[in-house]
């Protein structure tokens, strides 16, 4: 039998029934006595709901789905290893939630096989494109930046890019709330806002 | 994926969800790692939240 890695939370925090925890000198690892879950939707919203009931008591840091450990000795290996980070983690995002804002826009289409263009003017039209994408991407980040204490760009597809926002808990609302009024004077975007998620997207520095 | 082809608030929020669980978080690596959600499950994940429900489990 492995251990199915849920969490990181400060030392003190009582796992969930069915669950224990790791104790380190000040962060707890939540784990669950199983081997590595199904690859399936449920298993996913199963891990999912325990990470948002432990969300709900404190700050955590989610740990990336399917993650198990032989044992405890190897699991406590870890947390010696990586406490250092995950504490500065914690203390980050204490108090936070996760927005995750979706930010869509027309693309240019594609010059079609019918039109003549060469390929210097095909490549000036893709450099003009992927420039018009960074811009995009500074511009979101600027408006988004005073309702944010840490943004992260997400994946996202052609056309629509996403970022996760790291906002006090106490006023998600109301960063939700200046997003959609900032959204409203950009009728070439569509803008959507998730959440608030547990911090999902900030669990590692990024500097 | 396209914001226009999520159906609603609701599917968007799951996508999300689902998308954060299995391609966010702490990523551990090391020796005593037995198993990690890779990028079979990221698509496989998607796709199951996309599809519609009489869909999961195929």
């Amino acid at each position: 039998m492995s251990l199915l890695l849920h969490a990181i939370t400060p030392a003190g925090v009582a796992p969930p029934a069915g669950f224990a925890a790791l104790l380190g000198q000040g962060v707890a690892v939540v784990y669950a006595n199983r081997e590595a879950p199904r690859r399936d939707r449920a298993a996913v919203l199963e891990f999912g709901r325990t990470i948002q009931e432990l969300a709900e008591a404190g700050p955590l840091l989610p740990i990336r789905f399917g993650t198990t450990v032989a044992d405890l000795e190897g699991l406590a290996e870890l947390v010696a290893e990586h406490e250092p980070a995950w504490s500065a983690r914690l203390r980050a995002v204490s108090g936070c939630c996760e927005l995750i804002v979706h930010v869509s826009h027309e693309s240019p289409a594609a010059p079609s096989s019918e039109q003549h263009v060469t390929g210097r003017d095909y490549l000036l039209q893709r450099m003009a494109a992927a420039r018009a994408a960074d811009a995009l991407q500074d511009q979101v980040g600027a408006a988004l930046r005073p309702v944010a204490k840490e943004i992260r760009n997400l994946p996202g597809g052609k056309g629509h890019h996403r970022f996760a926002v790291l906002v006090p808990r106490a006023t998600a609302t109301v960063a939700r709330a200046d997003v959609q009024h900032w959204a409203a004077v950009r009728p070439d975007l569509q803008v959507a806002v998730t959440g608030p998620w547990p911090p999902f997207s900030f669990g590692e520095d990024v500097a | 994926m396209s914001v226009q082809h999520i159906g609603g608030d609701e599917e968007l929020a799951l996508v999300d969800l689902v998308d954060r669980l299995i391609d966010g978080g702490v990523v551990v690596h090391g020796d005593v790692v037995l198993s990690l959600a890779g990028v079979d499950l990221v698509y496989l994940g998607l796709r199951l939240v996309i599809a519609p429900a009489h869909r999961v489990g195929r």
